[in-house]
């Protein structure tokens, strides 16, 4: 039993010595035992309040749904939240591996290092962040409610500030193309959002929730355009911002956009 | 009544699948966790869900459970995490009630004959013209059972911020039940 508790028995049954020098030194207590007594006898009362326990009946109806739960669906959701992390991390690297098993990009031996670490570092830090954010168990205590917007921002800018940097390379034959602009993008867009698919699906499948948070599917579309991201810094030769923006950037922001229409037609047809 | 501790009860469900510790240990939380979640819902089929899923997030988060971690404020965390997602998504969806020929939803919580005693609801009324942050320490303190440390781990601050919420909630409190005398 805390001091507290010895305090709120003694509030009852006579205060001692040492329920005085408890509250001397705890405010709450020190508050409840003060003038108007009337508070602590309440909240002492509704302490005591006889409860009707719960039903074996609806103990059984939550056992059926734990019954229910079957699949990798389930197998994934009940790993404990580390490994959650741990195997988001093997997504992500096992897409990077195989981007640079099939080949990188041609340009690679001359892209400025320092550059290359900015880049691919920034972005696996947000990455990292969000993915801890994201796979943070219920029985944990929440983040403020701004952690979840703040990462979803981040997500989507990172790539849009990192794309209006000075170009990285413009000598290399490979650093333009002749095809057009937004032909260009679009088959950059498909491979990024191809290489982000991944790990999306793996953090829907990991979710312990049965419906997410709109902040929480936000933040895992935004990460599919991030791991997108770093595929294609990876993959794609081209450095001008116009195709960056167009190319790269775009996978995030387009999909955050269709899952807010989504999401928002979804709102709308539940309060039809 | 099960003589074993919570987390001896959630131990034997996890690695035994022991059907008769889980049931335990719904019977020794739900009305815990009903009582917490009602304070803020009024819709009793909602109330049964939010109960059903913190159980559910209870089995699903169980590879979580460390040895000498304790239950209670584990369930109650769970149970608070929950409340507060709903109240986020009743803020952008607005819940309405059915109104049947002028009279109540029948689905509409109705609070247990203790809790319509006039101290009781009174007491109710105070904490509900709480901010939210000192109501949860004091209904998770009082009605949780947890102590202010385990509050300030259930909420994400120091014991110390826990306690300043408690007291100031206390000052508030009193001075709400006082207007009401």
């Amino acid at each position: 039993m805390s001091s507290c508790e010895h305090y709120y028995v003694a509030l009852y049954e006579g205060r001692t010595a040492d329920a005085e020098a408890h509250a001397a030194e705890c405010a709450p207590c020190a508050e409840l035992g003060a003038e108007g007594r009337e508070l602590a006898e309440a909240l002492i009362d509704a302490r005591h309040a006889v409860a009707v326990p719960g039903d074996a009946g609806e103990a059984e109806a939550v056992l059926g749904r734990i019954d229910a739960e079957r699949g990798i669906h389930a197998t994934l959701r009940e790993l404990p939240a580390a490994m959650h992390g741990f195997l988001a991390a093997v997504v992500v690297t096992s897409v990077l591996f195989a981007v640079v098993i099939n080949g990188p990009r041609p340009d690679l031996m001359v892209y400025p290092f320092g550059r290359m670490v900015l880049v691919m570092g920034s972005m696996a830090f947000v990455l990292a962040a969000a993915a801890a954010l994201l796979v943070r168990p219920m029985h944990r205590a929440q983040l403020p409610s701004w952690a979840g917007g703040a990462a979803v921002v981040s997500l989507i800018a990172l790539p849009v500030a990192l794309s209006v940097l000075p170009q990285a390379i413009t000598g290399h034959p490979h650093a333009q193309t002749a095809q057009p602009v937004l032909q260009v993008a679009f088959g950059c867009f498909v491979y990024g959002t191809g290489a982000g698919a991944g790990l999306w699906m793996l953090l829907r499948t990991m979710e312990r929730r049965d419906r997410p948070t709109l902040v929480g599917g936000a933040v895992g579309v935004g990460m599919l355009g991030l791991a997108g991201n770093l595929a294609l810094q990876l993959d794609c030769p081209l450095t001008s911002p116009a195709h960056l923006l167009l190319g790269h950037a775009s996978v995030g922001v387009v999909w955050l956009m269709v899952y807010g229409v989504l999401a928002g037609s979804k709102q709308v047809l539940q309060r039809a | 009544m099960d003589g074993r501790t919570d987390e001896e009860c959630f131990r034997a469900y996890v690695e035994d699948g022991d059907r008769a510790a889980f049931t335990e240990l719904f019977r020794r939380y739900a009305p815990i966790l009903r009582a917490l979640m009602a304070r803020d819902v009024r819709q009793r089929p909602v109330v049964e869900e939010l109960v059903q899923d913190a159980f559910m997030h209870l089995h699903r988060s169980a590879a979580d459970f460390r040895q000498g971690s304790k239950l209670r404020p584990w369930l109650m965390t769970i149970a608070l995490n929950l409340r507060r997602e709903r109240r986020r998504r009743q803020i952008r969806r607005p819940e309405t009630q059915l109104e049947l020929d002028g009279r109540r939803d029948p689905a509409v919580w109705q609070p247990p004959v203790l809790e319509q005693r006039d101290a009781a609801r009174r007491l109710n009324a105070a904490l509900a013209a709480l901010p939210e942050g000192q109501r949860e320490v004091i209904e998770l303190h009082w009605f949780g059972g947890l102590s202010f440390r385990e509050v300030g781990a259930a909420v994400g601050a120091s014991t110390t911020a826990v306690k300043v919420r408690a007291h100031r909630g206390y000052q508030k409190m009193k001075s709400f039940l006082g207007r009401r005398e």
